[in-house]
């Protein structure tokens, strides 16, 4: 029951020819979960309406001109992946030095874990569920998701909409350099725990603050830095307060908008 | 009374016997103490299983169980507490099962802290923050959640929760040892900001080796150098 | 306005779980009752009864329309006590105040009385304890004869025949105590033995 199957050894071709595989959950009735971690590479998650995980794999390498020698040499690049599940839990792992795009489309109620560890652009569309993606070097984009968000991207700017927040789970949104922008339903009840050290916060939010050193949308100025200012966090309540919610980046602005 | 349906079907040699079971009085319950006990299962169990209800991905089976376990665990301890008790004895047995029902809180947030959704070990987190004073267990876990949480976020998470008792030495070297291990940056930059925050004079060396080191992100090395001069012009 | 233990139970199994506090205090002193019957002693008593408030949480689902809470409450804390009394086989250690040493030799009535209810107690609990948890059920807990049936999923005849049985054993043992505490023989009726 606890055994992992290795489904297949996903190989990046190149943009012409991309490999495809599908793979069922162990459980379709109970929301999975699709755990993709690359090396270096662009991911996509977006909805579908089968019960099973779709992935799919480009490499961006250029087919190497037919002119050069290559014989007797080893290929040593390439994208592989190992795609495995166990227990509802999909994995996609692998990645290279090169490039790759992989697509995944999984049921509209799937878990996300989603790590690039060089970089990437990171972007999921309509999923709901508990959604985890971590960047190194690529914007983090999370459009029309709900349910939790723990999300971080160290090089990029991380840029959320939710329709839908669980009650009651804490969140994370944050960056250190780049901006961080969420959207979160007006009526999201939170503790917001915001923070940047070089730039601004902008919100349409009725927030109770302890500290008044928003900027609202309308407004504009910067304020001053000075040279040894630690500053702390700023922390708010917005509809009578609930989980944390942390907005965290070092050189950026933190906005977060209201949905409308 | 049902019992005389019973008394009326027995042989009469027996039911004199019947009779005289009764002479065995029964025991009172302690019911102030037993409903606080029944409160705290119902608050923990409410707090970790029935709200997991509601969310996509519901807390593995294996967490509930652990759960029932420890609140089942904890609840013989509290039990032996309550031996036939005498009415000047019950405000002391009272004060040990309140100690107790922070030992349920604290068992909740260890254990998600161990969970593998990032939202659940967060939540862990936040959980143990609200305990008025955690014992070394608590305070291991945060630190363990800081030098090996897989979540930045997390990681993070726990540097907040840690503040609270920046005084203790345990607490101090730990975040003084990650600072040294750490490589995300912005669990670099918190704990440069918590050093300093303690006026930690111990960390000026790694902070002055973090702000030469090329390896580091730029941000970083700037936020070090920064805490390198506080130190030196609070010394003036 | 009250609400029956049905309707409160119905309400905590569609999600009002608050509302088994309230059940918790209209049966948490018969529970009490019930184990510190069973096992002679307060303390495993009190976890027994927070055991059973626990898994009514948990099987909460299983309660149906029809179902009577009284005998659903009492299965679940007949699961109790097997689970208990498969995992402490030894005899539980008697906490309640019982002293069945020799007394004066000039004994009143009072005296004699009080010794032969500790008597009682002790050869209640060295009934097994499946036919200890019958007595106790039939006697003190205010069951029915069809409730009981219910609960052993057997019919009432067979509920009055294992009732009878059980008081003779106790019977028995209890005459074994007394023989064993005057120091006798057994040998004929007619000896010192006080019997019943």
């Amino acid at each position: 029951m606890n055994s992992l199957v290795l489904l297949a050894l996903l190989v990046a071709q190149t943009s012409t020819e991309p490999d495809r595989i599908t793979i069922p959950f162990k459980d379709p009735n109970r929301p999975g979960t699709v755990e993709v971690r690359l090396f270096q590479g662009d991911v996509t998650v977006t909805p579908y309406s089968g019960r099973e995980v779709v992935v799919t794999a480009k490499s961006r390498r250029r087919r190497i001109s037919s002119t050069t020698d290559t014989q007797g040499l080893r290929r040593l690049t390439g994208g592989r992946f190992a795609v495995t599940e166990e227990n509802n839990v999909v994995s996609v792992r692998g990645g290279s030095l090169e490039r790759v795009e992989v697509d995944v489309q999984v049921p509209a109620a799937t878990n996300l874990k989603i790590q690039s560890e060089l970089g990437g652009k990171l972007n999921v569309t309509g999923i709901e569920g508990d959604i985890e993606v971590t960047n190194l070097n690529g914007a983090v984009t999370l459009t029309d998701v709900s349910g939790s968000v723990v999300t971080h991207s160290t090089n990029g700017k991380v840029f959320v909409t939710m329709k839908n927040v669980t009650p009651q789970k804490p969140m994370a949104f944050t960056s250190v350099n780049g901006n961080v922008d969420v959207t979160l339903p007006a009526d999201t009840k939170a503790n917001l725990k915001l923070r940047t050290t070089n730039g601004d916060i902008y919100t349409d939010f009725d927030v109770q603050i302890a500290t008044p050193q928003i900027r609202r949308l309308d407004s504009a100025p910067r304020g001053p830095h000075s040279l040894i200012d630690f500053e702390r966090a700023i922390t708010g309540t917005i509809n009578g307060g609930g989980p944390d919610f942390e907005l965290r980046t070092v050189n950026g602005n933190l906005v977060i908008r209201r949905a409308k | 009374m049902h019992e005389e349906d019973f008394r009326n079907e027995l042989p009469d040699d027996l039911r004199s016997l019947w009779e005289k079971l009764d002479s065995i009085p029964g025991e009172t319950a302690d019911s102030a103490a037993m409903k606080i006990r029944f409160n705290a299962m119902l608050d923990a169990y409410h707090e970790t299983v029935d709200r997991s209800r509601r969310a996509w991905w519901p807390l593995r089976p294996a967490v509930q169980f652990v759960i029932a376990v420890l609140i089942l665990a904890a609840g013989v301890t509290i039990g032996r507490y309550f031996a036939p008790s005498r009415p000047q004895q019950q405000s002391a047995d009272l004060i040990q099962l309140r100690r107790e029902v922070g030992d349920l809180r604290e068992i909740v947030a260890l254990s998600l802290m161990q969970q593998q959704s990032a939202t659940d070990r967060l939540r862990g987190v936040s959980w143990s923050n609200q305990i008025d004073e955690p014992d070394g267990k608590v305070l291991s876990a945060l630190l363990d959640t800081l030098m090996h949480d897989p979540n930045v976020n997390v990681r993070l998470a726990s540097i907040d929760a840690l503040r609270r008792f920046g005084e203790r030495q345990v607490v101090r070297r730990g975040a003084l040892q990650a600072l040294t291990r750490q490589q995300s940056p912005l669990v670099q930059i918190a704990l440069i900001d918590f050093m300093v925050e303690l006026q930690e004079k111990d960390c000026v060396g790694t902070l002055e080796k973090l702000a030469q080191d090329d390896h580091v992100d730029e941000t970083v090395r700037k936020r070090a150098a920064l805490g390198v001069q506080d130190f030196q012009q609070r010394q003036q | 306005m009250q609400h029956t233990d049905e309707r409160l139970m119905l309400s905590v199994r569609d999600g009002d779980v608050r509302k088994l506090g309230l059940l918790f205090d209209r049966h948490h002193q018969r529970l009490f009752s019930f184990f510190c019957r069973l096992t002679g002693n307060r303390t495993v008593a009190e976890d027994l009864v927070q055991d059973v408030f626990f898994r009514i949480l948990k099987y909460r689902k299983s309660f149906r329309e029809d179902s009577r809470f009284n005998t659903w409450m009492f299965q679940i804390a007949r699961n109790v006590r097997t689970d208990f009394f498969r995992k402490h086989p030894a005899e539980p250690s008697l906490q309640i105040d019982f002293d069945v040493a020799d007394r004066s030799p000039f004994p009143n009535q009072k005296l004699e009385r009080e010794q032969e209810r500790e008597k009682l107690n002790r050869a209640l609990l060295e009934l097994p304890s499946d036919k200890r948890e019958l007595l106790v059920l039939a006697r003190y807990q205010e069951l029915r004869y069809d409730e009981i049936a219910e609960l052993l999923n057997v019919d009432v005849g067979t509920v009055k025949v294992r009732v009878h049985r059980a008081m003779k054993q106790l019977r028995e043992i209890f005459n074994k105590l007394s023989c064993e505490k005057n120091k006798c023989t057994r040998k004929t009726s007619e000896t010192s033995c006080p019997t019943i």
